[in-house]
């Protein structure tokens, strides 16, 4: 069997082969890239899923702290520490008079 | 066998196992699509629901009231447990369960049984935590909300309270929970394999409560608590309540009574004292009633303020005597006086003057016998019986607060019309929603130069030497107001000796009313039980206290005496 080597015969097929690899190329980059975008969207999703849990968490925490404030100045509690434990008082109220200005319009 | 025939074989094998997988696939993919795919939600999609907060309850000063807490409820799948004896203890530890009730939730067969609801974060996260340590399986932490009430059992009576399933069950709670109880949020998530989410849709976007400002003074109903509740045990009453208005918008600033109950202990309360008084207890005004039948007859022109009455007792009506208190005679007195020393049978004949029909319309036209615009849980609409079923003897009674019963949202209502110059006003209690409320225009009933005229007259009654009402004199304001004791009737037996209605109606400054008390004791059990000696009492204290707090202009009329 004789072997063609003249360049006109080779270089068509090269060409495919070029045209293949490059293609294939492209589409396995392609492939790359939607995965790795997938992974990251998910991996972003999921962190913000832990975030939103965080939050959560912190405002519950928040909403805790803010019963315990409030229950800690009631009107109730406050009243009782002031007359049971510091001996308060009501006061008497006092008025200050003031005189009309005769000059006054 | 040739190598050729083995290969045609192998070869025929393959091609037998590749037709028979196309074809299993393609019945997978295409003709049993929907039945897998279906089953795949089923193991990848969750449905979580999401329950969100009840809007929160604030006073008019923005001071909370109610709101909701994130608390988490403990269930127990007895099936997956592992560990009994060691999840025993731990309930027992971290939720304060008795042996027994532990045992009791943990040996059932069930696949949900619930350990405990609302459970402080906090306790449940220590305990879910130790029984991971342990690896005690079964526990499920279900996150929920709590409704928290920071002032304890303040105003507890008319803020009511939310069940463990966060829904309304009395007071405000209850007649606004279309308000405040919030949408679910529904979300569909997808989870991998490995329990990463995939994605997830919004099934329905679900929106919290909606907050509600009540006119309530959170300072003031403390004032008026204290005080109510001091009257209750020092004149051995069986039961008080007070109420104060802001005539000029008729916004009630506190409805105050000797029982409450901590909001969120409520579970522990009993029904007497979930009772709102002012709203749910039905009574005979007595005395307090006087001023409706004078500022009918003032209006309708059948009396003047000059016009001489005869005080003297008794009045007759259908062989019935009508007697002034302890049969005392006063001769020819004034209008004014007959408010002042609180004369029966002078305002009787006042009554009289102005006949049946002028007394009823006047009346009907003040609201008695309805139920006011609050919409409150168990609000009574009080008796004013329809004309035609007024018997003679009725013209009698009437004007001394008998025969009629009023509920303390009404009297106060009422009485807020003469502090405001004439005009019945719906009460507040809530501000910017309609909610349960059924607002009715205001509706002037008497003329502004008519109405001062009374106040002028209820002035006396405080101010004057004579006055029942003498105990509700503030220092450097001017008070109008009218004290009472209603009879009490008990079924079958009618008016009993020794059980009364006690009460004290007024408002301050008189020249420009900014406060409006009304003091009510049930059945006071003392030698003195006249409104003006206990209720009148009780209202120069929480008077006092509001003036304490506000810092009023004093009356000019008083500073220049």
């Amino acid at each position: 069997m004789q072997r063609d080597s003249t360049p006109s015969a080779v270089r068509p097929g090269l060409r495919q082969r070029h045209w293949l690899l490059l293609g294939l190329v492209i589409v396995v980059t392609l492939s790359l890239v939607y995965l790795w975008q997938s992974w990251r969207w998910i991996s972003a999703y999921n962190e913000l899923q832990a975030a939103e849990a965080k939050l959560e968490s912190l405002e519950a925490e928040r909403q805790h702290v803010r019963f315990r404030v409030e229950r800690a100045f009631s009107l109730e509690r406050i009243e009782r520490i002031a007359t049971g434990q510091l001996d308060m008082t009501h006061p008497e109220p006092r008025y200050l008079e003031l005189a009309d200005d005769p000059d006054s319009p | 066998m040739s190598v050729k025939w083995r290969l045609y074989a192998v070869m025929g094998g393959i091609m037998v196992f590749l037709l028979t997988s196309t074809v299993k696939l393609a019945d997978l993919q295409l003709l049993e699509h929907p039945h897998w795919r279906e089953r795949a939600e089923q193991i990848q999609v969750r449905q979580v629901t999401q329950t969100q907060p009840r809007g929160s309850i604030v006073d008019r000063n923005g001071r909370p009231l109610a709101f909701d807490v994130r608390a988490t409820s403990i269930v127990l799948d007895n099936y997956r447990m592992t560990k009994p004896e060691l999840l025993e203890d731990l309930l027992v530890q971290y939720l304060g369960l008795s042996e027994g009730e532990a045992e009791d939730r943990i040996y059932r067969p069930s696949y949900f049984t619930w350990i405990a609801r609302k459970v402080a974060t906090d306790t449940a996260d220590a305990l879910q935590a130790d029984a991971e340590a342990q690896e005690v399986n079964g526990l499920l932490f279900l996150p929920e909300w709590k409704r928290a009430y920071p002032q304890g059992s303040l105003a507890s009576n008319v803020i009511g309270f939310a069940g463990v399933d966060n829904k309304g069950l009395e007071g405000i709670e209850l007649a606004y929970d279309d308000v405040l109880s919030g949408q679910r949020r529904e979300r569909a998530i997808v989870r991998g394999a490995d329990g990463t989410v995939l994605d997830e849709r919004i099934v329905q976007p679900g929106q919290p409560g909606q907050d509600l400002k009540l006119t309530l003074d959170a300072h003031i109903q403390r004032i008026a608590e204290s005080a109510i509740q001091d009257g209750v045990r020092d004149y051995r009453a069986k039961g008080g309540f007070a109420i104060v208005v802001s005539p000029q918008t008729n916004e009630l600033l506190a409805i105050a009574q000797d029982k409450t109950y901590d909001l969120n202990e409520f579970q522990r309360s009993s029904p007497e004292a979930r009772k709102n008084l002012a709203a749910v207890q039905p009574f005979e005004p007595g005395s307090t009633f006087k001023p409706f039948a004078m500022l009918a007859a003032l209006q309708a022109g059948t009396v003047q303020p000059n016009d001489p009455i005869d005080g003297d007792t008794p009045v007759t009506i259908a062989g019935h005597a009508i007697n002034n208190a302890e049969y005392r005679g006063y001769g020819t007195i004034s209008p004014s006086e007959v408010l002042e020393m609180s004369v029966n049978t002078g305002i009787v004949r006042i009554a009289q003057d102005l006949g049946q029909a002028g007394l009823y319309t006047f009346l009907d036209d003040m609201r008695f016998g309805e139920e006011t615009n609050l919409s409150l849980p168990g609000e009574v609409s009080g008796t004013l019986r329809p004309l035609e079923d007024w018997s003679k003897l009725a013209i009698g009674t009437m004007p001394i607060g008998q025969g009629i019963s009023v509920t303390g949202l009404q009297l106060a209502r009422a009485y807020s019309a003469i502090a405001n110059g004439g005009l019945l006003k719906p009460l507040k209690l809530v501000q910017g929603h309609s909610g349960a409320s059924t607002d009715t225009p205001a509706r002037r009933i008497a003329d502004r130069s008519v109405v001062d005229e009374l106040t002028a007259m209820m002035e006396e009654v405080v101010h004057g030497d004579r006055g029942t009402g003498v105990y509700a004199k503030l220092n450097r304001f001017r008070v109008a107001g009218k004290s009472g004791t209603g009879q009490k009737a008990v079924p079958g037996q009618g008016y009993v000796d020794g059980k009364y209605t006690s009460l004290f109606a007024g408002f301050f400054p008189a020249d420009d009313p900014q406060y409006l008390v009304l003091v009510v004791y049930d059945e006071i059990r003392q030698q003195q039980y006249y409104g003006g000696q206990t209720a009148a009492p009780t209202f120069k204290r929480i008077a006092q206290g509001i003036l304490d707090k506000t810092h009023l202009r004093p009356s000019r009329q008083r500073l220049n005496d």
